[in-house]
């Protein structure tokens, strides 16, 4: 090798090496993080660190999913509860609490939000996993009946998309679409933790900015509703009777949200509770009679008590 | 725990991510943790160091805080393996480096390649060569932060350095790398 080629040699290896000073954190992502790891050691939670596990998540999402196909063929929870009581018995409309309390199983994971973090996720991270704050470490995914096409596909991990053009300071959100679905449509599922209860009574409601062509039902899934077979404690018939407050989405960016108490009228023609210490994911459905459609989900977060 | 003693280990928690989070952040990128995912990776590093920040000695901070980024760096690759790292956009505006639009274009595609050439390397390796090439780290400090023998260090850095000069040439010549200066 001349003289020549070993300098030309030498200064494309300075010029790699430098290229590293381009990896640095972006002053706003790094200030994001100094609050959340600061907040979840203030709050001294740290009960949880695993990352989540897809697998689980997909188990109750696919619980929930099955609770739309049963809804959709007209079997509501109302109807089944009736249809499941004994002949000449009759139920309650509304379960009542005090007594339905010590009879729930315990959880078999349990974390607790200490509240004060509000901010559930706001994507610009551009990665599929909740922010990791106040014991939440969930993964977004999507899923759907099979019987349609869905970008991304069902069963897939869904990854913040570009938003362009962007929404204010906004710049990353969950995107969807899909055509047609026959069976019971599809539905985009947030996880809090990696399959565990998340007790977040210590929030009031849930917010999230949406845009699309569509109506979504928003569900928060408790573990009593979700079937065994899916890692839920619901056992035989009449699983799966989350409330869910429908949304019609327009084609602007609009705020939307619901208070739990709101989700707890929801449910009183149900058998089950809406209880917020046993909740396992927030799930976006879009029902067959939906589809096809195109969503966007940007800033999900809690609300705090006034 | 007492408020006091709660108040003494957030302090402490606060120092810690003062002083190595730009360490830890760039160590992670650098392990080959991917853009998207070097928030959370970073930040992960600090939760395991909270949880254990009592019984982490405060002369092994840093070197607890890159042994556990080496942990947390191994998983995030694992679990993204199998998804494309998408090009970093907008990174630049929000970097001041002082760097005209041509030279900043050079140098984004020298990281994109320098990126390949770590891919190549094994881990341990790749360990070793970045701090030692990148961060500037002198071997007894390295050898202490991963936890190896100095001896190892030098062996492994000889190795990586090796890959990494024979993989410049061979971009030279592919690539025609710094070719529009000749």
């Amino acid at each position: 090798m001349s003289d020549d080629d070993s300098e030309r040699q030498r200064e494309a290896e300075r010029l790699l090496l430098r290229s590293a000073r381009l990896d640095a954190p972006r002053p706003a992502a790094r200030s994001r993080a100094f609050e959340r790891v600061l907040a979840q050691a203030e709050a001294s939670s740290f009960a949880r660190t695993t990352r989540s596990v897809a697998l689980c998540a997909g188990a109750f999402a696919l619980a929930a999913g099955a609770a739309l196909l049963s809804r959709s063929h007209g079997n509501s929870s109302s109807e089944r509860a009736q249809a499941e009581a004994p002949r000449g018995v009759s139920q309650p409309a509304i379960a009542p609490s005090a007594s339905a309390e010590p009879a729930l199983a315990p959880c078999p994971k349990l974390t607790v939000a200490k509240g004060g973090v509000p901010l559930i996720d706001d994507l610009e991270d551009r990665n599929a996993r909740m922010l990791i704050a106040d014991g939440r470490d969930g993964t977004w995914m999507v899923f759907n009946d099979g019987s349609g096409k869905q970008v991304p596909p069902g069963l897939s991990v869904l990854h913040p998309e570009r938003l362009l053009p962007a929404r204010g300071q906004s710049r990353y959100a969950l995107h969807t679409s899909g055509g047609k679905f026959d069976i019971w449509g599809s539905i985009l599922v947030g996880s809090f933790t990696d399959g565990g209860c998340y007790d977040l009574s210590a929030y009031r409601g849930i917010e999230f900015w949406a845009k699309g062509n569509t109506r979504i039902y928003l569900q928060l899934s408790v573990i009593d509703e979700i079937s065994a077979e899916s890692g839920g404690l619901c056992k035989g018939k009449g699983c799966y009777s989350s409330p869910q407050k429908p949304f019609d989405l327009g084609r602007e960016w609009h705020k939307y949200g619901v208070r739990f108490a709101e989700l707890e009228q929801l449910n009183q023609p149900s058998k089950m509770r809406f209880d917020p210490k046993r909740v396992v994911s927030l799930n976006l459905s879009i029902h067959r009679e939906d589809t096809p459609f195109d969503l966007w989900i940007d800033d999900v977060r809690f609300v705090e008590p006034e | 725990m007492s408020a006091a003693s709660e108040r003494k280990r957030a302090e402490r928690l606060r120092a810690l991510l003062d002083q190595h989070f730009d360490f830890i952040w760039r160590s992670l990128r650098r392990l080959g943790v991917r853009e998207a995912d070097v928030d959370d990776a970073a930040q992960e590093v600090f939760v395991v160091a909270a949880k254990k920040l009592d019984q982490v000695l405060p002369e092994r901070e840093r070197a607890f805080l890159t042994g556990t980024a080496l942990r947390v760096a191994s998983t995030f690759r694992r679990s993204s393996r199998r998804r494309p790292e998408e090009p970093c956009d907008g990174l630049e505006q929000e970097l001041d480096l002082g760097l005209n639009p041509e030279e900043l274009s050079e140098l984004k595609r020298a990281r994109s390649l320098l990126q390949e050439i770590l891919e190549g390397m094994s881990f341990e390796q790749r360990a070793v060569f970045v701090m030692s090439e990148i961060e500037e780290l002198a071997a007894p400090a390295i050898a202490e932060l991963l936890g190896i023998p100095v001896g190892t260090v030098h062996s492994r850095l000889r190795s990586a350095r090796e890959g990494f000069q024979a993989a410049t040439r061979r971009l030279m010549v592919k690539e025609s790398f710094l070719g529009a200066r000749r």
